[in-house]
C-alpha cells in the first residue's frame, strides 16, 4: 500500500515553472529523502504535500486519497520546520498539544500522548518549559514531539537539521532514524546535505531545477549515477567529470589519456571518475600535477589539474600524506569498472 | 558603543559635570512648580519666590483637587483627572484595537484592495488633528457629540502609526509559525487569539504606554471640544486656570494642578521605562 | 516586503479592517476633504451664504504679508527647535554612551519631560518668566535688563524655542543614545586602534553611522515644531506679541477659531496638509529604507 503518491506534480508561481512533474510512489513505512541545492524545489515540493502551497498541476495523494484541495490539517500529516517554528509564548506541554485541542480531543488523552511522545523524546522534565529556555537540540526534539503526538500517515521534515551545530546534527541525525525506524511512519526529509541524504534515506530523491535527477537507494545513486547532476551532487570529494571520447573499448580523456573500459559506445561522452577510485600506480595512466595537499586524517585529498591540459582534478588517497613531502607529479590508476560515462548532449549515464 | 576606552581621570568626570548639569537644568522647573505649589500666594507674587517648599502643601492640593480655581473656569482636578483617564485610556484602547485588528487583516490576509486600503490608512501616518481642526470640529458637531467622552476620543484614534508599527512587527512574525498553526489546524482567529495576541504582549504594552501619554497630553481638541467645564481634561483645564494680563492667577494653585497633571504620565514613562523606549525606538525600525 | 504565507478569504478581513477605514473616513478623509472643498469658498462665520471664489482664497493667502510673516516665522521656529533640541540630545547621549555604568540612572533623569504635555511645559516656564512675578525676570531685572517677552519679540521667540526645545530634548536623548548603544564596539575598537581620538572618532565613525537617525529626528523634530508646540505657544505668547510668534498651525487656529475667517483658514489647513504630505515621503523614504536593509 502506497503511503504517498506525486503524479506529474507541478508548481509554478505566476510564468516561473519551479517543479516539472514529479512521479513518484512512497511505500508505507519508507524514508524517503529529498536532497538537492538550495533552489532546486525540494522544499516547495514539500510544502505542496503538507498543504501550504496550491498545487498547480498533477495530484498528490496521501493513503491513496487526493488531498490538493485539503488543508494543512486535514491531510493527515506533521510537519518538522528548519527554525522549529515553535510558539515561543507557550510551555513545551502546550506547544505539543496544540494541534491536538484544536482536534478536539479529550483532555485526557492529550495528556496521554503528549507524555508518551515526550517520554520518547526524553523530554519528560521539560514539559512545563517555554522555548526559549530550551537549548537547540532540545527545540528540535519538542519540533518533532509536535509532529509525533499527531500520529500522522506522513512525516515531513524540511531541514530539520541545519540549525544545530556539526555534533549535535550527527545525534539528531540518529536519533531521527532510530525513531522512524520504531514508529514506522512514512516520512519525507528534505536536505541540501548529501551526507544526512546518504545516512538517513531508504530511498533518495536527488532535485535540480525542479526535476528529479534520480530516484533510489542510497548505493544505488551512488554507485549509478543517472545524471551527471547526481553523480556530481553525491560523493565528497565530487567526482571528476572530464570531457572525453570513447570508441567501444577504450575511453580518451581530453589531455590524450587512454584509459580502458567496459563500454560499447561510440562518440563524445564525459567521463566520471571518483576521487577515491583513483589509485596510485606508479605505472598508472592518469598522471596529475599536484597544486594543493589537503590531508583530513585517515585520508588526504590532492587537487591539481591533468597533465598536459587545465582540466582540474581531484583524488583522494588513504592514509596520511605529509604536504611536505609532495611531488610535483604523482600518477593513478582506475579500475575500468569504476569508470562512469555520461552522454555528452544528455547528460545521462550509458551503461557499460 | 560602549565600553569606551577613556574611562577615568579628567574626562571622566567631565562626563558627569555634563550629565548634571543637563539633569538639573531640565529639572529647574520642576522644582519651582513644586516649590510654589507648597506656598501661599503673597509669598509667590513679591518676588523673588522662596527656593525651598513651604507649608501650604495639603492646603494647595487639596483646594485644586477638590474646588479647582474655585469656580472661575475649570472644573475640580479631581473631576478633570478622572475625564483625562478616561479619554487617556479610551484613545489607547481605542487605537490598538483597531490598528491590531486592522494590521492582522492586511498582513496575514490577501483580499482585492488590500494595498489600496494600506494605502489609504497610512496616508493618515503624520497628520496631526490640528490641521483639520475646524472642518473635524463640524464633524464631532453634526453628531452631537460635543462636550462628550466619545467626541473627545474618537477623532483623535483615527491614526495611522499604531497599524504601522503593528504591520512591521507582523512582518517579522516567522512564517514558519503560521504554518506550523495551518498544520496544527488553527482557523485565522483562533490563530489570532491563541498565537498573534500573546507573541505581540510586549508591543502592545509599549503602544498603550506611548498611547496613553498622547491621549494624555492632547490639549487642543479638547479645548474645542469641551464648553462645559465638568468634561474638561486636565491639560487644558489647568492652562485655563491662568489669568490673562490683568486677572492674577492664583500660582500656588495651578501650580498644584499642573503637578498633578503631569505626574501621571511621568510614572507611566519612569515605571515601565524599559517597554517605552523599546515602543518609542521601535517606530524607526 | 510581503509574506510568503497568509489566510484565505475576504470576508473575516474585510469585518477587521473596517473599524479602522470607518474613523480614519469620517474623521481624517471627510474632514480633510471638506478643508478642502471649503478653501474654494468664502463662507460667512454664520454659514447663511457661501460664495464659489476658486483659488481666491490662496492667492488672498499668499498676498497677504501676515501670512508670509508667519510663514517665516514658522521656518525660524522650526529649524531653531531641531538645531537645539537635537544638538542638545547628542550631546547628552554622547555622554552617557561614555559611561559604562550609571547610564542608566540618567536615562531615567533625562527622559521625563517627555511626559509632559507642551501645555504644561509652556506654564512651567511662563511661570519663571511672568513679567510680574517669575523668579528668572526678576532676577535679570536685578542685573539691569527689563525683560518682557509680551513685548520684545525676540524674547518671545527665545522663551517659545527654549521651551520647546526643553519639552523635546528627552525624545532625541533616548533615540541617539539607542542609536550609539546600536553601534557595536568593535567598529570603534578598530578605530581606537587605528589611533583615532575620541572627538576624531565621534566625527569621523560615530555621527556617519548615526545619520540615518539624524534624518529620521530631523524630519520629526521639524513636524513636532510645527504641530506638536502649538500648547507652549498658546499658553506663554498667544502667538503675539504681535504675530511675532504666529506659527502656522497657530494662525489656523486663530483665524477659524477666533477670527472665523473659515475660508481662509481651510486654505491654511490645506496648505499644512501639503507641507506634512511632503514630510510624510520623506519619512517612509527612510523607513523603506530601514525596512528593505
Amino acid at each position: 500500500m502506497a503511503g504517498l503518491t506525486l503524479r506529474n506534480v507541478h508548481k509554478s508561481f505566476g510564468k516561473v515553472k519551479v517543479i516539472h512533474g514529479i512521479d513518484m510512489e512512497v511505500e508505507n513505512g519508507e524514508f524517503i529523502v529529498i536532497v538537492g541545492p538550495s533552489g532546486c524545489g525540494k522544499s516547495t515540493l514539500l510544502r505542496m504535500i503538507a498543504g501550504l502551497e496550491n498545487v498547480s498541476d498533477g495530484d498528490v495523494l496521501i493513503d491513496n486519497l487526493k488531498v490538493n484541495d485539503k488543508e494543512p490539517m486535514d491531510r493527515n500529516i506533521a510537519m518538522v520546520f528548519q527554525n522549529y517554528a515553535l510558539y515561543p509564548h507557550m510551555s513545551v506541554f502546550n506547544n505539543m498539544a496544540y494541534g491536538l485541542k484544536i482536534a478536539g480531543l479529550p483532555k485526557s488523552e492529550i495528556a496521554e500522548r503528549v507524555r508518551q511522545g515526550a517520554m520518547m523524546l526524553e523530554l519528560d522534565g521539560l514539559l512545563d518549559r517555554k522555548p526559549r529556555e530550551l537549548s537547540g537540540g532540545q527545540r528540535q526534539r519538542v519540533a518533532m514531539g509536535r509532529a509525533i503526538v499527531r500520529q500522522p500517515a506522513v512525516f515531513l521534515f524540511d531541514e530539520p537539521l541545519s540549525n544545530l551545530d556539526a555534533k549535535l546534527r550527527i545525534q539528531m541525525r540518529l536519533e531521527i532514524k532510530s525513531l522512524q525506524q520504531r514508529l514506522g511512519t512514512t516520512s519525507l526529509f528534505v536536505t541540501h546535505d548529501q551526507i544526512e541524504a546518504m545516512t538517513l534515506a531508504d530511498r533518495m530523491v536527488v532535485m535540480n531545477e525542479g526535476v528529479a535527477e534520480q530516484i533510489g537507494s542510497p548505493l544505488d545513486v551512488f554507485q549509478k549515477p543517472e545524471t551527471i547532476f547526481a553523480a556530481e551532487f553525491i560523493g565528497s570529494p565530487a567526482m571528476n567529470i572530464i570531457k572525453a571520447i570513447s570508441d567501444g573499448q577504450s575511453v580518451k580523456l581530453e589531455n590524450g589519456t587512454i584509459l580502458k573500459s567496459l563500454t560499447q559506445f561510440n562518440g563524445e561522452i564525459w567521463a566520471g571518475l571518483r576521487p577515491e577510485d583513483l589509485i596510485p600506480d606508479k605505472k598508472g595512466k592518469i598522471i596529475m600535477q599536484i597544486k594543493m595537499v589537503e590531508p583530513i586524517g585517515a585520508s588526504t585529498i590532492l587537487h591539481g589539474t591533468l597533465k598536459n591540459s587545465d582540466t582540474q582534478i581531484v583524488s583522494m588517497v588513504q592514509g596520511l600524506f605529509n604536504p611536505r613531502d609532495r611531488q610535483p607529479e604523482m600518477s593513478f590508476s582506475i579500475s575500468p569498472e569504476a569508470i562512469h560515462l555520461f552522454n555528452r548532449d544528455t547528460g545521462k549515464r550509458i551503461d557499460n | 558603543m560602549s565600553g569606551m576606552v577613556e574611562k577615568r581621570g579628567i574626562s571622566y568626570w567631565l562626563t558627569h559635570v555634563g550629565l548634571t548639569s543637563g539633569v538639573l537644568v531640565l529639572f529647574f522647573p520642576l522644582w519651582l512648580a513644586f516649590v510654589a505649589s507648597t506656598v501661599t500666594n503673597q509669598e509667590v507674587i513679591h518676588p523673588p519666590m522662596p527656593l525651598w517648599p513651604g507649608d501650604q502643601f495639603l492646603e494647595n492640593y487639596s483646594r485644586a483637587l477638590i474646588e479647582g480655581d474655585s469656580g472661575q473656569t475649570s472644573a475640580s482636578v479631581a473631576r478633570m483627572l478622572f475625564n483625562t483617564t478616561v479619554v487617556a485610556t479610551g484613545i489607547a484602547v481605542g487605537k490598538i484595537v483597531i490598528s491590531f485588528t486592522s494590521a492582522f487583516a492586511i498582513v496575514f490576509f490577501r483580499f482585492p484592495a488590500r494595498n489600496i486600503f494600506f494605502w489609504l490608512i497610512f496616508l493618515t501616518l503624520m497628520l496631526p488633528v490640528e490641521v483639520r481642526i475646524l472642518p473635524t470640529y463640524e464633524v464631532v458637531a453634526s453628531f452631537g457629540l460635543l462636550n462628550t467622552y466619545s467626541g473627545l476620543i474618537f477623532p483623535l484614534i483615527a491614526s495611522a502609526t499604531a497599524t504601522f508599527l503593528f504591520r512591521q512587527f507582523f512582518m517579522t512574525v516567522p512564517d514558519e509559525i503560521v504554518e506550523a498553526a495551518r498544520i496544527d489546524g488553527a482557523k485565522p482567529m483562533r490563530f489570532f487569539i491563541d498565537i498573534l495576541i500573546p507573541i505581540s504582549r510586549t508591543n502592545i504594552a509599549a503602544l498603550f504606554i506611548i498611547m496613553f501619554i498622547y491621549g494624555w497630553n492632547q490639549f487642543l481638541w479638547p479645548l474645542l471640544m469641551t464648553t462645559d467645564p465638568s468634561m474638561n481634561t486636565v491639560i487644558m483645564g489647568v492652562e485655563q486656570m491662568i489669568g490673562g494680563q490683568d486677572d492674577v492667577t492664583p500660582w500656588p494653585v495651578v501650580m498644584a494642578a499642573s503637578i498633578m497633571a503631569m505626574l501621571p504620565p511621568i510614572i507611566v514613562v519612569i515605571s515601565m521605562q524599559k517597554l517605552f523606549i523599546r515602543g518609542l525606538t521601535d517606530r524607526e525600525k | 516586503m510581503e509574506k510568503r504565507v497568509y489566510f484565505k478569504g475576504w470576508f473575516l478581513p474585510a469585518l477587521l479592517i473596517v473599524p479602522q477605514l470607518a474613523i480614519t473616513a469620517i474623521f481624517f478623509f471627510y474632514p480633510a476633504g471638506t478643508a478642502i472643498w471649503w478653501s474654494l469658498f468664502n463662507p460667512d462665520p454664520f454659514g447663511l451664504s457661501t460664495k464659489f471664489v476658486g483659488f481666491a482664497n490662496f492667492d488672498f493667502l499668499f498676498s497677504d504679508p501676515y501670512y508670509k510673516e508667519s510663514f517665516y516665522t514658522t521656518a525660524i521656529f522650526s529649524v531653531l527647535v531641531t538645531f537645539f533640541s537635537m544638538g542638545l540630545a547628542l550631546f547628552l547621549a554622547v555622554l552617557a554612551d561614555r559611561l559604562i555604568k550609571g547610564a542608566g540612572i540618567y536615562q531615567t533623569l533625562l527622559i521625563w519631560p517627555y511626559a509632559v504635555a507642551p501645555a504644561i511645559a509652556g506654564i512651567l516656564w511662563l511661570f519663571l518668566f511672568d513679567t510680574r512675578t517669575g523668579l528668572i525676570s526678576w532676577y535679570l531685572g536685578l542685573l539691569g535688563y527689563d525683560w518682557n517677552h509680551l513685548l520684545n519679540h525676540n524674547e518671545a521667540m527665545g522663551l517659545v524655542v527654549a521651551v520647546s526645545t526643553w519639552s523635546r530634548v528627552s525624545y532625541n536623548f533616548l533615540f541617539f543614545l539607542a542609536g550609539l548603544q546600536a553601534i557595536p564596539s568593535t567598529i570603534i575598537e578598530a578605530a581606537a586602534i587605528d589611533g583615532a581620538r575620541f572627538w576624531k572618532r565621534f566625527w569621523t565613525i560615530v555621527f556617519p553611522l548615526l545619520s540615518p537617525m539624524t534624518f529620521f529626528l530631523v524630519v520629526m523634530n521639524v513636524v513636532y515644531a510645527f504641530f506638536d508646540t502649538f500648547g507652549i505657544i498658546h499658553t506663554i505668547t498667544k502667538g503675539g506679541p504681535g504675530q511675532s510668534t504666529t506659527i502656522l498651525v497657530y494662525k489656523v487656529y486663530s483665524d477659524g477659531f477666533v477670527g472665523l475667517d473659515l475660508g481662509s483658514s481651510a486654505a491654511q489647513s490645506v496648505i499644512l496638509l501639503i507641507i506634512v504630505g511632503i514630510l510624510t515621503i520623506l519619512q517612509f523614504k527612510f523607513v523603506e529604507k530601514k525596512v528593505h536593509y
